[in-house]
């Protein structure tokens, strides 16, 4: 389906701000920390390092000091510090894209929020409208479950909304606590990768509307498609428990990248008249190694295409849905797209599905 | 991304904990960065922005900050095609009557900012700072021994961070140094074009909403800098806002735009202190009131010239806030004269009627205005 896009019209992105939590650890700290609570030893202990130091992380930001995810072992304990966490995680974020954007918390017109790693009603959404005294008739869509594609997702329904209301200011919010979902009970392969992957961090994005946002602002977002995977829902996602999020990752997800992805994006590309060749600014979510290698091969990209997204996942991990926002704002920061320029924001999550947004400055 | 590669393979090994860690490589932590390596120190400069970051600026250098880019050892290393020396500034009001208000000595200088940066860089580099470009920062955490600096490439340790992250500094915010500001707020918008310039001077064309500057970069490039007030200009573009100068509109008729439209703001920025346990603010993080003075980049480089002289003291005697004392007595001294003489200007733009009996004495009392122009020029000191 070919969609008529009006450059003008188009909603902007127009800033990202970025919160990690104050705790960091390098990653061979965090690797020892778990063995030992695990109490691994020998060959299993060898492995355990091994998936630690293959996905390709050198340090990581966490929500809590180290020796207090011992206290948060039931479910209830897990959310409350997520809601506590989360919440003031959040409010710097948008602080930070609010002040970048220059833009007062009372002009934003509509809040979406989106994260996997808590649950909430009302959402922690409704503490940023307190905290930062947003208006009252603001209107709000939390999204739980999009997992990884939600920043992704999250920009292209904030992109259709501002289609149908030009003149109004977006705020898109992703706040993932990735390591107060750890189960510490759990020693299956997928959770010692996800032990050695996952981090914590939050990005909010301030989105215009092509109306209010005047003639030379950029990038504006051009387009989005959604791919929706059938009969993939055992590749990824949570298994809710009475402890909390038990991860399932399989792994075949590499595989999906490498077999699927690439037709998407052609067809998606194909219908606003491009080709990958015409895409300069590659802005992939940190999937982990592997899908960051499957995703250059099968799309045939340039070797540092990705480059963004490796030294993203390199220093601080991968923070599901905010992810891609981060490698987004280290590009926007960079100032080094030049009027023009295309950009594919793509972002794969549980479903199987994923989310292409098509940028241009 | 190859020129960041490049910076970050420069000089290995590199230290552990950096003495100093600046955050923004334009002309404010760059000066800094030069003189703290003059010095001994060791440090990394992480800007957020591809190589050269460009930036809106005036691109116009006062006597005072030409003395500072000399002292810093900056002019071996500038690309001379993207300067333009000027004599002076002319202010010309809606019925083009104008006044002209003669430097000092041998004038000012018009650098493209680019230019400028890429010198200030590799003026650096060759005294032993490691300047790291698109490298975002994301939280600065200052611990009792040390700060730490996370990035989107890694994170890295100092024993103290400068703030040099401009105007919209989230440095300054979040270490909680930002004061609210009551004045109007003012905004500016930055495109540079191709023609020839026509005169030596720096032209200011005044309005009631605002002023448009045009300072020549090059032989055959002049940077024009439109700024207006919040809220007074609807649609606030190059085209919407030249049509306001129609003597402007004149000069650039038919010359090519050869730069993208930039805009920055709001203007002006307080802040309730320059420094804090191990950070300190410098350029316009520091504080910024106006551009009709156009004497930002004189401000920072003298500031960072003071920070970077202030700097090996403030290390060994621990680099808390109270080390800092006398940087931030003598910044809010050089701070304060910019300020009178920014306000002044600023005030008597604002004001037609009495802006119009100024120049026009002015205009008729040569002498009286060349005094006034030598004795701001005194007023912004120079530390060079």
């Amino acid at each position: 389906m070919v969609q008529e896009v009006c450059p003008s019209e188009s909603p902007v992105l127009r800033s990202i701000g970025r919160a990690l939590p104050e705790h960091y650890f390098r990653q061979e700290v965090l690797t020892e920390a778990l063995a030992d609570e695990w109490r691994l030893t020998g060959e299993t202990r060898a492995h355990f390092e091994r998936f630690h130091r293959a996905v390709g992380v050198r340090g990581r930001h966490l929500a809590l000091p180290m020796a207090r995810y011992r206290d948060v072992d039931t479910f209830a304990k897990a959310n409350d510090a997520w809601i506590d966490a989360g919440s003031d995680l959040g409010t710097l974020a948008v602080q930070a894209a609010l002040a970048e954007a220059d833009v007062a918390a009372a002009e934003v017109d509509h809040l979406f929020f989106t994260t996997v790693t808590g649950v909430a009603s009302p959402g922690i959404d409704a503490k940023f409208i307190n905290r930062l005294n947003m208006r009252p008739d603001i209107k709000r869509t939390p999204m739980f479950g999009l997992g990884c594609v939600g920043g992704a997702a999250g920009l292209a329904r904030a992109a259709d909304y501002l289609r149908a209301f030009p003149m109004h200011t977006v705020l898109l919010v992703s706040v993932e606590l990735c390591s107060l979902t750890l189960q510490l009970h759990d020693r299956s392969v997928a959770n010692m990768i996800a032990s050695g992957l996952f981090a914590d961090g939050a990005a909010a994005v301030v989105l215009f509307g092509g109306a209010r946002a005047g003639g030379a602002a950029v990038p504006r977002i051009l387009a989005s498609r959604s791919m929706f995977f059938h009969d993939t829902e055992e590749l990824m996602g949570w298994q809710i428990r009475d402890s909390g999020f038990q991860v399932l990752l399989a792994a075949g997800v590499p595989h999906l990248v490498r077999t699927r992805l690439r037709a998407g994006v052609d067809a998606f590309l194909q219908a606003q008249g491009l080709a990958r060749r015409n895409i300069r600014h590659w802005i992939a979510h940190t999937g982990g190694p592997k899908v960051l290698q499957a995703m250059e091969s099968s799309l045939e990209l340039p070797a540092d295409a990705l480059a963004r997204s490796w030294a993203s996942l390199a220093a601080i991990g991968n923070l599901s849905s905010a992810s891609v926002l981060f490698v987004a704002g280290d590009l926007l920061d960079s100032r080094a797209a030049r009027p023009g320029d295309y950009g594919l924001l793509l972002s794969m999550g549980p479903g199987f599905c994923g989310e292409l947004v098509l940028l241009q400055w | 991304m190859a020129d960041a590669k490049a910076a970050q393979s420069a000089r290995a090994p590199h230290p552990a904990r950096w003495d100093v860690v600046i955050v923004g490589g334009g002309p404010a932590g760059l000066a800094t960065a030069i003189a703290a390596t003059g010095q001994g120190l060791s440090v990394l400069v992480l800007e957020r922005r591809a190589f050269p970051p460009d930036k809106v600026c005036g691109e116009g250098v006062l006597p005072p900050g030409v003395r500072a880019l000399e002292h810093l050892g900056v002019f071996p290393y500038l690309d001379r095609r993207w300067t333009h020396r000027f004599s002076g500034i002319r202010f010309i009001q809606e019925d083009r009557s104008s006044i002209e208000a003669l430097l000092p000595g041998a004038g000012g200088l018009g650098i493209r900012r680019t230019a400028l940066v890429e010198a200030m860089t590799r003026r650096a580099q060759d005294l032993g700072a490691v300047v790291r470009h698109q490298c975002a920062v994301y939280r600065v955490v200052r611990e009792p021994t040390q700060v730490v600096v996370h990035t989107s490439v890694g994170t890295v340790c100092g024993r103290m961070v400068v703030a040099a992250d401009g105007l919209n500094s989230l440095l300054r915010r979040t270490a909680g140094l930002e004061a609210d500001s009551s004045w109007r707020r003012r905004f500016a918008l930055r495109q540079h074009f191709r023609v020839q310039p026509w005169t030596d001077l720096v032209e200011v064309y005044v309005d009631r909403v605002g002023e448009a500057v045009v300072t020549p970069v090059s032989d055959d490039c002049v940077n024009v800098n439109f700024v207006w007030e919040d809220g007074v200009i609807a649609e606030p573009g190059v085209q919407s806002l030249a049509r306001r100068f129609p003597a402007l509109q004149l000069r650039l008729a038919g010359a090519p735009a050869i730069s993208s439209a930039q805009g920055a703001g709001p203007m002006p920025r307080r802040v309730t202190g320059r420094c804090s346990d191990r950070m300190a603010l410098v350029g316009d993080a520091a504080g910024f009131v106006d551009s009709i003075s156009g004497d930002g980049l004189s401000v920072a480089l003298n500031s960072a010239l003071l920070l970077g002289r202030h700097l090996p003291a403030v290390l060994a005697d621990g680099a808390m806030r109270a080390s800092m004392r006398t940087y931030e007595r003598a910044a809010r001294r050089l701070f304060r004269r910019y300020w009178l003489v920014t306000t002044g200007l600023l005030v008597l733009a604002r004001h037609p009627r009495a802006r119009a009996a100024a120049i026009n004495y002015l205009a008729t009392h040569r002498a009286i205005g060349a005094a006034l122009t030598r004795r701001a020029m005194q007023m912004m000191v120079s530390v060079a």
